[in-house]
Order: structure tokens, then C-alpha cells, then sequence
């Protein structure tokens, strides 16, 4: 009879059959939200689903509060702060905008102020202050004038416990640059107050994330910065790490043909040019997002003083040609998904 | 051991990987698309075939089309239509939103190549 010895061999293929198409255990929880001016989704890898929903709701409440506090032409905190600053009078500030705002001073100074969120009235001016996509026509160039040489910088507040101050009437606040990714800092660390471990928030793709993807570590798709539906590269995201990435197809409006993107350079007081997209990972999301912009306003030229002033060790700058700059330790953690035309390694380690 | 059970341990050891590929790993399209209206899920709609949904939102009727494995925000209105210049998401791990509307889409994947999408 050969039936029967057969039959092991079977039944371990069947039996191994069976578990291949097994689908992953519902460890996995999606959930997507309309926050903080952008899209927010969140992933975890999570047994207890009760704590996910408690995780939820806390985010949730958070990004409001969050949005709320440091929305940059609605009336709230830092709105306030704006009108008291404005005065050059001290003041006491709303603890909720403090902690942003020393975090972007420091981050200003070590950007070589590249990186400079007093320039609210230049973004405003760019019609960047509404819900609206802006149409133009561009701001007249005697305005910008005007605007720059006033050089409103965060070295010109000063804050003491809560009081503060600036010595330039002209410093008017925007936290776009930083805010999503003091946000996700601040997320982060409620999730793993409540016992966490293992998540990754996207706030309209910006991302920090913690842990792993149950065995192996969470997985990242960069998009490419001219193809909508294109990965240029995919990454392994450690624990804790935030991936950011500036881009000038972000918002943008075009004018008589020419594209003006909202990335504004504080030098010239127009978008920056010379670059496509800069994506920096960094275990704080503060420091990643403010980074980006900043290398992405020094341009393939300029942007590897600023990366090392910063303590940017990974950084993928796409030039206005394609063309790909790397510092050599970003270049060992891409993937790329098609071999890039032209790679430019910097000396940075 | 019989000649054939030898041929089925072949066989088994030949399809195992392939059968790992093809069901956990691999560039994939998006499965299906869970539609959101103001943070709750209203939709959860698979990506085969042909078919246009109508969705509630905030400010009006969003409708969303579906093509052969992609989805895009067809009309809206919202008064930018950024959602529509969008085009087409096909990727697990995408996702996409009307903001004036409040409504979203997120593409999952039973097997998505990347847990999420960094731009």
C-alpha cells in the first residue's frame, strides 16, 4: 500500500498550504483623520483594540487642541501671540505656543536661519495664509523689498518663563515648517505613556514612527517628486525615526505659465529654486521637518553646510534636473525602485 | 520513502516560496479603499472592476470612481477641486482627502509593499 506513506507528505503540503494563505492576525489598525489642516493617518500594530481606540481618541483630541493653538491666520494663541509680538511691549504668552516657539529658535539659529518662521507676512504675502489655493498674480517685488529689510528672525523674541518679547515689530509667527512635526513629537510620546509600542502617524505625509510592523520593521515609500503615483525609493524606518520631506509640488499656484511653490526663501523673499523635493530622517520630527525646508531653501549647492550645522545625517535632495544628492549614510538605507540617472554622494558620514 | 513522496516533497518545496511571494510580498496594487466622511469609515469598497460611488460630504455629493484596481475623486464640491487634480491612487498605503468636504480615502492592500507613503 503507498497510500498511507503518502499520505504525510500530503498532509504537511496541505497543512502548509493552508497557512501561506493565511491571512496576518488583526493585529494591524488603521484609521484616518481630518486634522491639523491635512489628512492624518495612523497605523498600529496592536493586540488590545480597546487601547487603540483610546489611543485614537486622545490623538484626535490632540491634533485639535494642537491645530487650534498654533494655527497661523485664525484667531487663537498664536495668533494672539502675533498681535502682542507686534507691539514689541512684553507680554505674557499662552504656555501652549512656548515650547514651540523656543524649539524654533534654536532650530532657526542652526538652520543659518534658513529655517525662519518669523516671516509670516512674507508667507501672507505669497497668499499662502488661506484656506484657498492662492492664484495670483506674484506680490509686487517693492513689498517683498520692503518685508525683507525689516529681517524679522526668531533671535528677535526673547522668553522668560512665560514672559516675552520681540525688538521687531516686524516678526509675524507661522509654524508651518515645524509645527506637524512638534506635533508628532508630542503624539508619539503620549502613545508611549499609555503603553504603545508599536505605530506610525502620517500627517499628510510627514510620518514618525515607533517600534516594528510585528516582525519585521515598518516599511516607507518615498514618492517621487514628478510622478504622483511613482515611488522613487522605499526605506526601513527604525524606532523612533521621522521621515520628512519638502517638496514644491506641495501647494503651488502657476502664474503666466511659471509655477510659484510656497517654499519661501527669507534671503530673497521668493520660493526657492533649484530643487524638487529634499526628504530628511531624523529621530526628532521637529528637527526633520524643519530641516527639510531649510536644505530644501539651500539648494544642492549649499544644503551639506546647513545638513552638518543641523545634525542632519540622512538627506535625499532632488535637484531641479532629477538629479539625486545623498549624504552616504542615506544612500545605504534607499531602496530605489528604479536606478536613479545621476547620484551625487556628499563627503558627510 | 516512495518515489513518490519524494516528488511530493519536491513539489512542495518548489510551490512554498512561490506561494510566500505571491500572497506577503511583491509590489502591490491596493485590494480595496476605505471611504471616510468626517473621520468614520462610511465605505469600505473593493478596487475590482468599474463603478462610481457617491458619497455625503460636508459641503456636498463627492463621487469617487473606481477602474480595474485605482480610484480618484471624480467630481466634488469643493470650490479648489485639489482632490480631483489628485488623479488616480492605486498603491496600498495611500491616501487621499477632500478637505472642505471631509471626506478621505485610504488604500489598503492585503499585502502592501510599504506600510506608508512619505511626500
Amino acid at each position: 500500500m503507498t497510500s498511507v506513506p503518502m499520505m504525510k507528505p500530503l498532509m504537511l503540503f496541505l497543512g502548509l498550504l493552508v497557512l501561506t494563505a493565511c491571512q496576518p492576525a488583526p493585529k494591524e489598525h488603521h484609521q484616518t483623520l481630518l486634522s491639523f489642516g491635512t489628512l492624518v493617518e495612523i497605523t498600529f500594530w496592536e493586540d488590545d483594540k480597546a487601547k487603540v481606540d483610546t489611543a485614537l481618541a486622545n490623538i484626535e483630541r490632540d491634533l485639535k487642541y494642537m491645530h487650534e493653538a498654533w494655527h497661523a491666520w485664525q484667531p487663537g494663541p498664536l495668533g494672539r501671540t502675533n498681535m502682542l509680538l507686534e507691539t514689541t511691549e512684553e507680554f505674557s504668552a499662552n504656555p501652549s505656543v512656548i515650547g514651540l516657539i523656543q524649539k524654533s529658535q534654536a532650530l532657526a539659529i542652526r538652520s543659518g536661519h534658513l529655517f525662519n518662521p518669523a516671516v509670516g507676512q512674507l508667507i501672507k504675502l505669497w497668499g499662502y495664509h488661506s484656506d484657498d489655493a492662492p492664484q495670483g498674480p506674484p506680490p509686487a517685488q517693492s513689498r517683498i523689498k520692503q518685508l525683507l529689510q525689516q529681517n524679522p528672525r526668531m533671535d528677535d523674541i526673547s522668553i522668560k518663563g512665560v514672559r516675552m518679547q520681540s525688538r521687531n515689530a516686524a516678526v509675524k509667527l507661522d509654524m508651518g515648517a515645524v509645527a506637524k512635526g512638534y506635533a508628532l513629537d508630542q503624539l508619539m510620546a503620549m502613545l508611549q505613556g499609555m503603553g504603545i509600542e508599536n505605530a506610525i502617524i502620517n500627517a499628510g505625509g510627514d510620518l514618525k514612527a515607533m517600534g516594528r510592523h510585528g516582525d519585521r520593521p515598518w516599511r516607507v515609500g518615498i514618492r517621487h517628486p514628478r510622478d504622483k503615483s511613482g515611488i522613487l525609493a522605499g526605506i526601513e524606518v527604525k524606532d523612533g525615526e521621522s521621515v520628512f520631506t519638502s517638496g514644491d509640488y506641495e501647494r503651488f499656484y502657476e502664474y503666466k505659465g511659471r509655477r510659484y511653490h510656497h517654499i519661501i526663501d527669507p534671503r530673497s523673499g521668493y520660493p526657492a529654486e533649484g530643487t524638487q523635493s529634499v526628504t530628511v530622517i531624523h529621530t526628532d520630527a521637529a528637527t526633520a521637518d524643519a530641516a527639510a525646508t531649510a536644505l530644501f531653501i539651500a539648494g544642492p549647492s549649499n544644503w551639506q553646510e546647513i545638513a552638518a550645522a543641523m545634525g542632519i545625517k540622512y538627506v535625499m535632495l532632488v535637484d531641479a534636473q532629477g538629479e539625486l544628492h545623498l549624504t552616504p549614510a542615506m544612500q545605504s538605507r534607499l531602496q530605489f525602485k528604479e536606478a536613479p540617472k545621476q547620484i551625487h554622494l556628499s563627503e558627510q558620514s | 520513502m516512495t518515489k513518490a513522496d519524494r516528488i511530493l516533497y519536491l513539489i512542495t518545496a518548489l510551490l512554498l516560496p512561490m506561494m510566500f511571494y505571491f500572497s506577503w510580498t511583491g509590489d502591490k496594487e491596493a485590494d480595496y479603499a476605505d471611504v471616510y466622511v468626517d473621520n468614520k469609515v462610511v465605505r469600505h469598497v473593493s478596487l475590482s472592476g468599474q463603478q462610481e460611488i457617491d458619497v455625503a460630504g460636508a459641503l456636498g455629493h463627492s463621487v469617487l470612481q473606481i477602474d480595474h484596481g485605482r480610484i480618484r475623486f471624480n467630481t466634488s464640491p469643493c470650490k479648489a477641486k485639489v482632490c480631483i487634480h489628485r488623479g488616480w491612487l492605486q498603491r496600498g498605503g495611500e491616501f487621499h482627502a477632500c478637505l472642505p468636504n471631509r471626506v478621505s480615502i485610504a488604500l489598503r492592500s492585503n499585502a502592501n509593499e510599504y506600510d506608508s507613503i512619505n511626500f
